[in-house]
């Protein structure tokens, strides 16, 4: 049997030595100050306001105005192209980070490139792109008009906007962490008889699983929060292509404020499920991470 | 099963790899690829394994061409320089994966499946390890579960890269004779990697002297230390002194140096002697050339000669080589 030496590492007496990066007091109250002073100022106060103007005529309006018909069927819009967005972007965005960090091919640098658009191109342009390449007037305009096909001021061209904004969203997310965690344990489950599937199934996945969701997250919270692009490409007709971002706007353009706050309400709520679910996802991945880099760190 | 190289080369980019490179593995012979890094040692495992291919040349495993077949296909067993360990699959479940991968119709029953991962798990000394993870091993536990990962489908070739590199000196040596041990036991081919010369000729039955892609000696370890056939060998395997002279050079090992305090015969050389470091049971003697005093030279004395001879730093003495081998003048 082997014997395992173990290494009690030493702290040294905190406390007692000056450290080198320790501030003042007055510095670190006064930034910590000014800290919370900018997260009430922009956090906060919004927060509270999107709500008590959501409620300020009374709950009984505020559920009114959500149950409104067209109210509902933003809802539905925005749910639909959610769930149609993020599945493709899952296996595109897999598909992407699988290819560039796990093989080397021609044009490697290009597709790099081309995920990083949508973040560079302000979404009114990606919108307006497609409106030059759907619309009427459009290169295909007349030819999907002779086939019958809407794209444009219809659903199809709110899901193709939304897709393209955010699809770098979970590509992003993977490639560094593929790109850290290097090629190895595939190479072992290849040697051990295991197919493409199988490799990726059962080794692949389960190294980038808190990666990958919280790409979905940030890839969801994106795709119903979609302002810019969407709203060039909708048409903005009430209860057809209204998402609930455009319902509130045009809520708030006619004055109609409890209304236009309550939609808004619920956009605030997803947020803040989003950043709870984010904060988990993220803690999750940092210790699987912390768990790899321990182990790495022993062997090196 | 025997493994056949015919005429390997292999170029990343411009750099030449692996230059025309024949070897033969007999049957459970254990061979030790032993070189500098960069000699190529590592990729011609890889290609062996079928985890690269070879620009030019064959593999055969038992006179079979296997080159056109898939790592999958040529059912080795491999143990990766860092382990490569499932990092989020229990022990059991890391050296289970072999057995579950397979394909339908070949694939064992569960119950199998688990009682040949216990009776592995018992052989390489882990059974109480079995619902633990990776993380919560220690370096020689995880060189373990890779062996018994690797051993898991019964291969008839077992390939290691660089096993002993990551652990340190006491479990090495400890590990080095544990594996000896395996693979007489499992009379199974096996091939691994190191750079390191003492873990090469211990363990491997015949050692493959590799540098810059091409093979410098293959030989059983006393040979390619007794008789090195290049140079590049002298200088890699072992101490040795490198003493030149009339367009030819001849290198003696250390402890093939005689010292004595009076000139005794052909071939002797006055020396000095800068310093004295006592080693266990032998002295090394740090000389220098008498009138060269930036050629170093090296003797080593068992601690009964160094006490006959009283020796202090900075006195002069005479070494003569006992059995010089010379070479023509190649820089290596």
């Amino acid at each position: 049997m082997i014997t395992t030496t173990t290494a009690t590492t030493q702290r040294p007496a905190t406390g007692t030595l000056p450290q080198a990066t320790a501030e003042p007091v007055w510095v670190r109250v006064l930034l910590t100050t000014v800290a919370l002073f900018f997260l009430a100022l922009f956090l906060a106060a919004p927060l509270y306001i999107v709500f008590s103007q959501a409620l300020s005529d009374g709950f009984a309006l505020y559920l009114a105005a959500l149950t409104n018909p067209d109210a509902l069927a933003a809802v539905r819009l925005t749910l639909l192209v959610a769930l149609i967005v993020v599945p493709l972007n899952l296996a595109f965005g897999v598909a992407a980070a699988w290819a560039i960090t796990k093989f080397e091919f021609l044009g490697k640098g290009v597709l790099l490139t081309l995920i990083d658009l949508p973040f560079a191109v302000s979404p009114v342009i990606a919108g307006l792109i497609f409106v030059l390449l759907f619309g009427a007037q459009g290169v295909l305009g007349p030819w999907l008009d002779e086939m019958d096909i809407k794209i444009i001021f219809a659903v199809p061209g709110i899901v193709l906007a939304t897709l393209f904004i955010t699809f770098p969203f979970v590509a992003r997310e993977l490639i560094p962490l593929m790109q850290e965690q290097g090629t190895e344990e595939e190479e072992a489950a290849r040697v051990l008889g295991a197919g493409g599937w199988a490799t990726f199934w059962r080794v692949t996945l389960p190294n980038i699983r808190w990666g990958l969701l919280y790409g979905l997250i940030l890839c969801n919270a994106r795709a119903m929060g979609e302002f810019g692009a969407v709203s060039v490409v909708s048409g903005k007709i009430r209860g057809l292509t209204n998402t609930m971002p455009l319902h509130v706007e045009i809520l708030y353009n006619e004055y109609n404020l409890a209304a236009a706050f309550a939609v808004a309400s619920l956009l605030t709520l997803l947020a803040l499920v989003t950043l709870v679910i984010k904060s988990v996802v993220e803690w999750q991945g940092e210790r699987q991470r912390a768990a790899a880099l321990e182990m790495r760190a022993e062997e090196a | 099963m025997s493994i056949h190289v015919n005429g390997i080369s292999k170029k990343f980019g411009g750099f030449q790899a692996l230059e025309n490179l024949d070897l033969t593995v007999n049957t459970g012979e254990l061979i030790a690829l032993l070189g500098p890094s960069g000699s190529g040692k590592t990729t011609l495992l890889r290609i062996i394994a079928g985890l690269e291919n070879a620009d030019v040349g064959r593999v055969l495993f038992y006179g079979e061409d296997t080159t056109a077949r898939s790592v999958r296909e040529r059912q080795v067993g491999f143990v990766f320089q860092h382990y490569a360990l499932f990092k989020h699959m229990s022990v059991f479940d890391n050296v289970a994966f072999g057995l579950r991968v397979k394909r339908r119709g070949e694939r064992l029953q569960k119950a199998q499946i688990r009682a040949k991962v216990e009776e592995m798990l018992g052989l390489v000394q882990i059974d109480w390890l079995a619902s633990r993870f990776p993380s919560q091993l220690s370096g020689g536990q995880r060189q373990r579960v890779a062996l018994a990962r690797a051993l898991i489908t019964e291969p008839k070739v077992l390939l290691l890269d660089e096993p002993f590199g990551a652990l340190d000196a006491k479990v090495r040596k400890e590990l080095r004779r544990w594996l000896r041990r395996l693979h007489h036991e499992m009379s199974i081919t096996s091939v691994f990697v190191t750079h390191d010369q003492e873990e090469a000729l211990e363990v491997a039955d015949r050692v493959v002297v590799m540098n810059k892609g091409r093979i410098e000696q293959i030989g059983t370890p006393e040979a390619v230390y007794d008789d090195p056939a290049s140079p590049f060998v002298y200088e890699f395997l072992g101490n040795v002194n490198r003493l030149e002279g009339e367009g030819r050079v001849s290198y003696v090992r250390p402890h093939d140096l005689l010292v004595s305090r009076n000139p005794a015969g052909q071939g002797t050389i006055a020396a000095r002697v800068d310093h004295i470091m006592p080693i266990g049971p032998t002295v090394r003697l740090m000389l220098s050339r008498e009138g060269a005093p930036d050629v170093p030279i090296e003797a080593e004395l068992d601690k009964e000669s160094y006490r006959e001879l009283t020796l202090r730093e900075g006195e002069q003495v005479f070494v003569t080589p006992r059995r010089p081998r010379v070479f023509e003048a190649a820089p290596v």
